[in-house]
Parts: structure tokens; C-alpha cells; sequence
């Protein structure tokens, strides 16, 4: 005779097997994540720097009060919201339009497909090391093309656009990571659709605008978040090709960042530059998480 | 029988431990495991590659080697003090980072440390006072290294050049002393392809200068010079106020914006060794930089100008600034949390002694170890015929050192010196692109003013 088991007991052993499965992810959020993220708050309100550890005073807001008065962090945003937008909108249409291209069926399509990927295997600072040197302008063949057609040469010399010298090796490096998402995601969208439209009657444009677009809608939102957090973070390539300059033109946030906390060790304020970051980034992305929330539960009703 | 073998056997056991006492005053510190933290400059892979090396198997010591980026060279050392872990037990320094390395405990003083065999007095008084801090010294200096004036002796002796010259600018083509003349000569060589420079048609556009202008250090090694030739200060020592716009400072700025036309475009964003290379491939007249890289130029088998150039000491403004010029000194210490302090202070004194000195400084590149280091800032290496015999320029760093004919100076000694250091190069990187010399000075004027009173200077 074996004891009648209970309801109490198989709720009790669910959440016994639910709080072993979820230990590790909570341990890793809250040591790995949390820990580190609340240290950063608490510098934040204080003077530390390592090479005085032993002599650090609270210092309340003032660091905050610093950072919003700090021309320097305002104009370092633009310019990283700047390079957000642009980069992450023309790597979208960049790898759409290739994504589409390659959804076609044509001779040498799985060799275009693996070429298409190479950049994105490679290290960013690789890629800094490989503009830094295409766009060199004494041995830079991309510069002496530049000159050879008659447009502006030496961009990493000027400040008017070594920015965008910066945002060409980002195009470069992650426009295949826009176009692997996109790919799959068309990829995997039942071809009687296409042929029913076809049946209807529909052109290439028609299919696109009413079919492929809507469907990709969701992985697009996904691509974009993903690719505008990557893109914010804008670091290996900018020290690489210009080091911030020429004077500050090129210095992002995670530049400033870095600066203040390991050239000029000023930790309290480098972690105020951090939370303010932190702050506005997450404030964005939770517009954008639940715009993605939104549309997925409003597809499933339908 | 037995009793015999075994007897053999056992002293044969016996006689290297018996032999013990004898290796171990030959090689005091057998078995002694020491670690450096050096910045991966060619002279100290030779250093520390070939001599140190040498001079650590002699004593016993196995010597290990950590090489670093400069910043990562600079962070790792901080990070481990912070920590305090005895990592290390030498490290290289940098003179710009002496006085936080000395601040934060990372160097351990050595005052009074050194042995009579040593000779400390040998030094130059120079690189000394370069690693004292606050009444102590940190450090040996091995290299003190100024800015050297080199031109192409070819061009400035061709005849036609030196009447285009002339008849240009009104007086004869010489080896500038003074910007004026710099700035004239820098922009009389400037050409573009097709051009004819002493009497040859050219294939690439030629400069007449070059500078290293990458923010924030290569700029700042390099415009600091001109800075300190004009009379300008970034602040006033003894008031601990910021003089960034003062009258001398501006003019500087002024007269180094107006020779960006004369650069190879690259500049912006060149290294030192960038620089040095444009002139090396035959590209430009005449460049101001460290004689640690210049003394290899001309070399047979990769350069373009064997043979065609010459050194001078560097051009001023200001008539008791004569040839001004930083003299950077490098050094080695010993890390503040270092166990093995007494093989540390044996080793150093060992590579940084006459003989090793001497022989780092003859040696002779090799593929694997590229450079020798000829500035040791020795008065018995600086003044050794065999040296002067094969790195002629080297009377001109000896000049320099001996602060009678020119005006050397160091880096600010100041905690806050890598800020100052990144506004300064900000402003003036951004004058090199055409924005207002005053504008920016006055903006990294205010920059200066906050971050001193936020470090309590200048308050009585």
C-alpha cells in the first residue's frame, strides 16, 4: 500500500524543482549582474580612484550634477545616437535587400551566401585595423579612390567625417548579421502563400509589401533592438581607426566612459556617465520590448 | 666490493650537494623566480630579451616577461596594487606615470639602495631628478631620450633649391633655429606629384614636415616642445593656476595650426613611428622626433634617404628657451609589493651597471631584437668613443643633457597629469582642423580651471 500523494505535495515538489532549475540563472543575475551594477551606483556617489583607494569622500549628486552639465557627455550622445540610428537603419535595408536577393534562386547562391558572412567572424578591432588601413590616406586604396573620383578624401583626418569613416566599417561588419536574421526568418515562410499569390496574381512588389514585410515584422523588431544595443556600444573600431578624434569628433559614450574611468581613473564619475547611460538606454529599450510584446499577443488573437 | 661501489655511489650522490655552497656564490639567487611588467618598446625587448637576460642566469634568477600595450601596461599595474597582489617584482616606467606610480605605492623608493659599485654619480643629474619623486627616488633611468631636428642634407644643399629659396623668401636656405624659418622652410618643400624637387619630377606629393598627431599622448609628446618654446605652461607651478590661453601658449598653438598644410594628411590620427616612416620612405623634408627612433634611420636595406640626412638640435621662440626640447626618460622600478625586493634591486643594478649599459647601447639589430638602446643616460656610456663612432648624433643628446647650450624639460609632475593631458591634446587636435585657435584654447582653459578646483589646488 503505497501513501495516497497529496496536491499539497506535488505543488510543494513543483516549486522545489522550479527553484533548483532557476538557482543558476538567479545566481547569475543577481552576482554576475546585480552585484557589479549596484557597486557601480555606489561609486557613483563617490570620489574612489585606484590610485588613492584608501582616500575617497561621499560626494551625494555631484557627479550626476557634472554629467548633466558636462558639454562634453551631451555632445558624445549625439553623436552615439547619431551612429545608432543610421548605421542600424541602413544595415536593416543593406540586409533585407541582400536577404531577399539571396532568397532567389541562382547559380553560385550558397558561395555568394558564405562571402555575404565573412565580416562577421571577425574581431572588431580587426575590423578597425582593416579600415584604419583602407581608408589610411597615404597607403589606403580606398582613399586613393576617393581621390580618383573626386570626392572627399582623408576621412579619418577630417572631423566633418571620420564619423562616418567609423559607421562605413560598421555598415561593413554587421549588415551580414541583419541579413542572417532577416534570411532565416523568410526562409522558414510557407512557399503556398507565394503561390496563392502568384494564383491572385501578384507581382514581386505586391508580395514583398503584403507578405514578406508584415511576416518579417517581429524579427525585424528583434534585429533592430539587438543591432541598436551592439551599435551604442560602438568601442574597438572608433579607438582603433581615430582614438576619439580628430579632437573629440568621433568620442561615443562608451569613449567618454572609458576615458574617465582608465586613462583618467575617475571612477565615481565614469560610474555616474554609466548610469545615466544605463538609465536612457533601458528607458528606450522598454518602449521598444513592449511595442514587440504588444504585436506578438495581437497576432496571436488574430 | 659492495662496501666500495657503495661508497662511490654515495659520494657520487654527495658531490653536487657538497658542491653547493660554491654555486650558490656564484648565482646568489638560484631559483629565484622574478617577474617584469614592460610596455612592448623594441629597445626593451633587446633589453630584456638578450641582456637582462643574461645578467638574471648569471645570478640565478629566472627572469619572466609580461609585455603590454602602454595603457594596458598602466591599468594591469594599477589594478594589481589596488588588489594587492605581489605579481611583479620590476617594472618598467614611463616618466609621465612616475608620479602616480610613486603616489599610489606601485614603486618602491630606492634611496640609498644602491651599491658603491653602482655609481649613481655616473647618471646624468637630468634623468635623476626625472625619477624623483617628492625627495625620493623611484627608479633608474635608462633612457633619456630628447627631440632631434632631422632634415634632408640632400635638399637643403641643392643649389637650385637654395635660390628658389631665396628668392622666395628673402633670405638663405638654412637648417632652421627658430619656427619662423621652420614654418618658411616647411612650406617651401611642400609639392605636389608632378611637381620638381632638386631637379627630379615627383611621383607622390612631397611635405615638408611631419608630426605625430594622435590623441591624446603622441600629440601631446610632440607639441609640447613648440608649447614650451613659446614660452607657454599649461599652469603655473608655483600657483597652481592653469595658463592654457596665456599669450605664449596661443602663439604656439597658432604657429603649429598654420604647419598642418605642411603634414602629410594622415597626421591627424599618425603614431611616432608613422611619422618617422614617412620621412624614412623619402616622403618629407625634415621632422622633429625622439633620437631613440632616429638614430636607426637610414637604414640600407628598408630606407629611402641612406645617406642623404642630417641632425640638428630643434628650432625656439624665445631666446632663453634655447632649442627646447622634452627629454623623456624611461625607467625601471621595482613594484612596491614585490617579495623578492633584494634579488630585484641586484638584478636592476646588474642591467642598469656600465657594462651591460654599454653593450645595450652598441647592440647591434638583429631580426628578433630590432633596437639597442644608444641614450643611456650614463656619462660614461654617452661619452664612449665607440658609441660617438657609431651614433655621431648622439653628441647633440649628450648637449642637451648637460642643461647649459638647451632648454630640456620633463612632464608636469601632477596626479591629474592624464586629464591635462587629454583636454590640452582635444583643443589642439581641433585647432589642427581648422577650428579658432582662441576658441578652443579659452574652452580648455575653463576645462583646466574646473578640474584644478576640483582637485583643492590653487586654494590657500
Amino acid at each position: 500500500m503505497t501513501p495516497a500523494t497529496t496536491s499539497s505535495d506535488t505543488g510543494e515538489r513543483g516549486w522545489l524543482l522550479l527553484l533548483i532549475f532557476l538557482t543558476p540563472a538567479l545566481i547569475y543575475l543577481f552576482v554576475w549582474k546585480g552585484g557589479p551594477l549596484l557597486y557601480t551606483v555606489y561609486l557613483s556617489f563617490t570620489d574612489w580612484s585606484p590610485l588613492q583607494p584608501n582616500r575617497w569622500r561621499y560626494v551625494g549628486f555631484d557627479n550626476y550634477l557634472r554629467v548633466y552639465s558636462d558639454p562634453a557627455f551631451w555632445k558624445s550622445l549625439r553623436l552615439t545616437v547619431f551612429f545608432t540610428v543610421v548605421t542600424t537603419a541602413i544595415e536593416l535595408v543593406l540586409g533585407l535587400m541582400i536577404a531577399l536577393l539571396v532568397e532567389e534562386e541562382f547559380r553560385g547562391k550558397s558561395l555568394l551566401r558564405t562571402a555575404i558572412l565573412i565580416p562577421i567572424v571577425i574581431a572588431p578591432a580587426v575590423v578597425g585595423v582593416i579600415w584604419y588601413i583602407l581608408l589610411h590616406s597615404t597607403i589606403g586604396p580606398l582613399n586613393y579612390l576617393f581621390v580618383a573620383l573626386g570626392l572627399p578624401s582623408n576621412w579619418l583626418g577630417n572631423p566633418n567625417i571620420a564619423i562616418y569613416a567609423v559607421m562605413l566599417s560598421d555598415i561593413w561588419h554587421w549588415t551580414p548579421f541583419m541579413f542572417l536574421l532577416l534570411l532565416s526568418r523568410l526562409q522558414v515562410i510557407p512557399r503556398d502563400i507565394y503561390e496563392a499569390a502568384a494564383v491572385d496574381g501578384a507581382n514581386w512588389w505586391q508580395m514583398l509589401r503584403l507578405i514578406k514585410l508584415p511576416m518579417l515584422g517581429g524579427t525585424i523588431l528583434v534585429a533592430l533592438v539587438l543591432r541598436s544595443m551592439d551599435a551604442f556600444r560602438i568601442f574597438d573600431e572608433i579607438v582603433l581607426m581615430t582614438g576619439g578624434g580628430p579632437g573629440d569628433a568621433t568620442s561615443t559614450t562608451t569613449m567618454l566612459v572609458y576615458q574617465n574611468a582608465f586613462r583618467n581613473f575617475r571612477m565615481g564619475y565614469s560610474s555616474a556617465l554609466v548610469v545615466v547611460i544605463l538609465a536612457m538606454t533601458m528607458a528606450v529599450y522598454a518602449i521598444y520590448m513592449r511595442y514587440v510584446t504588444f504585436n506578438d499577443s495581437e497576432s496571436n488573437t488574430k | 666490493m659492495l662496501k666500495g661501489r657503495s661508497a662511490t655511489l654515495a659520494l657520487a650522490i654527495m658531490a653536487p650537494l657538497l658542491s653547493q655552497p660554491a654555486i650558490a656564490q656564484d648565482k646568489p639567487f638560484q631559483g629565484v623566480t622574478l617577474n617584469v611588467a614592460s610596455i612592448k618598446w623594441d629597445f626593451m625587448e633587446t633589453l630584456l630579451g638578450v641582456y637582462a637576460k643574461q645578467a638574471a642566469e648569471d645570478l640565478g634568477i629566472d627572469l619572466r616577461v609580461s609585455w603590454f600595450t602602454y595603457e594596458g601596461h598602466r591599468n594591469k599595474l594599477v589594478a594589481d596594487n589596488l588588489a594587492n597582489v605581489p605579481t611583479w617584482d620590476l617594472v618598467y616606467v614611463d616618466m609621465k606615470q612616475l608620479p602616480e606610480f610613486a603616489g599610489a605605492g606601485i614603486l618602491e623608493p630606492l634611496d640609498g639602495k644602491f651599491s658603491a659599485e653602482f655609481d649613481q654619480a655616473d647618471f646624468s643629474g637630468y634623468a635623476i631628478d626625472s625619477v624623483t619623486y617628492e625627495g625620493n627616488i623611484y627608479a633608474v633611468p635608462f633612457s633619456a631620450d630628447p627631440n632631434g631636428l632631422v632634415y634632408r642634407k640632400d635638399l637643403f644643399e641643392n643649389a637650385e633649391e637654395q635660390a628658389a629659396f631665396k628668392a622666395k623668401y628673402g633670405y638663405d636656405l638654412v637648417v632652421p633655429t627658430n619656427y619662423t624659418q621652420y614654418r618658411d622652410v616647411a612650406e617651401f618643400f611642400t609639392r605636389k606629384s608632378g611637381e620638381k624637387l632638386a631637379g627630379e619630377v615627383l611621383q607622390n606629393d612631397f611635405y615638408g614636415s611631419s608630426q605625430s598627431n594622435k590623441v591624446p599622448d603622441f600629440l601631446w609628446q610632440d607639441y609640447i616642445s613648440y608649447m614650451k618654446a613659446f614660452g607657454g605652461e599649461v599652469y603655473d607651478t608655483a600657483t597652481m593656476k592653469p595658463t592654457w590661453n596665456g599669450a605664449g601658449s596661443v602663439e604656439a598653438g597658432r604657429l603649429y595650426a598654420s604647419l598642418a598644410p605642411f603634414w602629410p594628411p594622415a597626421h591627424i590620427n599618425m603614431t611616432s613611428g608613422e611619422s618617422m616612416s614617412e620621412f624614412d620612405k623619402g616622403r618629407v623634408a625634415m621632422i622633429i622626433e625622439y633620437y631613440s627612433r632616429i638614430v636607426y634611420l637610414g637604414n640600407p636595406a628598408t630606407s629611402a634617404i641612406t645617406g642623404k640626412f642630417d641632425y640638428a638640435l630643434l628650432p625656439t621662440a624665445r631666446e632663453d628657451r634655447p632649442h627646447a626640447t622634452l627629454a623623456h626618460v624611461n625607467s625601471l622600478g621595482i613594484y612596491g609589493k614585490s617579495r623578492q625586493k633584494k634579488a630585484a634591486l641586484a638584478l636592476l643594478q646588474k642591467i642598469m651597471g656600465k657594462e651591460v649599459a654599454k653593450a645595450w647601447a652598441l647592440h647591434e639589430p638583429t631580426e628578433s631584437f630590432r633596437a639597442g638602446n644608444p641614450l643611456f643616460p650614463r656619462n660614461s656610456v654617452l661619452s664612449d668613443a665607440a658609441l660617438l663612432a657609431k651614433f655621431p648624433s648622439l653628441a647633440l643628446v649628450a648637449a642637451t643633457l648637460d642643461g647649459k647650450s638647451v632648454y630640456a624639460f620633463g612632464h608636469y609632475r601632477i596626479v591629474e597629469y592624464p586629464e591635462i593631458v587629454e583636454i590640452v591634446t582635444t583643443a589642439v587636435s581641433n585647432t589642427l582642423t581648422g577650428a579658432p585657435v582662441d576658441d578652443q584654447f579659452n574652452e580648455a582653459q575653463a576645462k583646466l580651471e574646473s578640474l584644478f578646483d576640483q582637485a583643492g589646488y590653487g586654494k590657500q
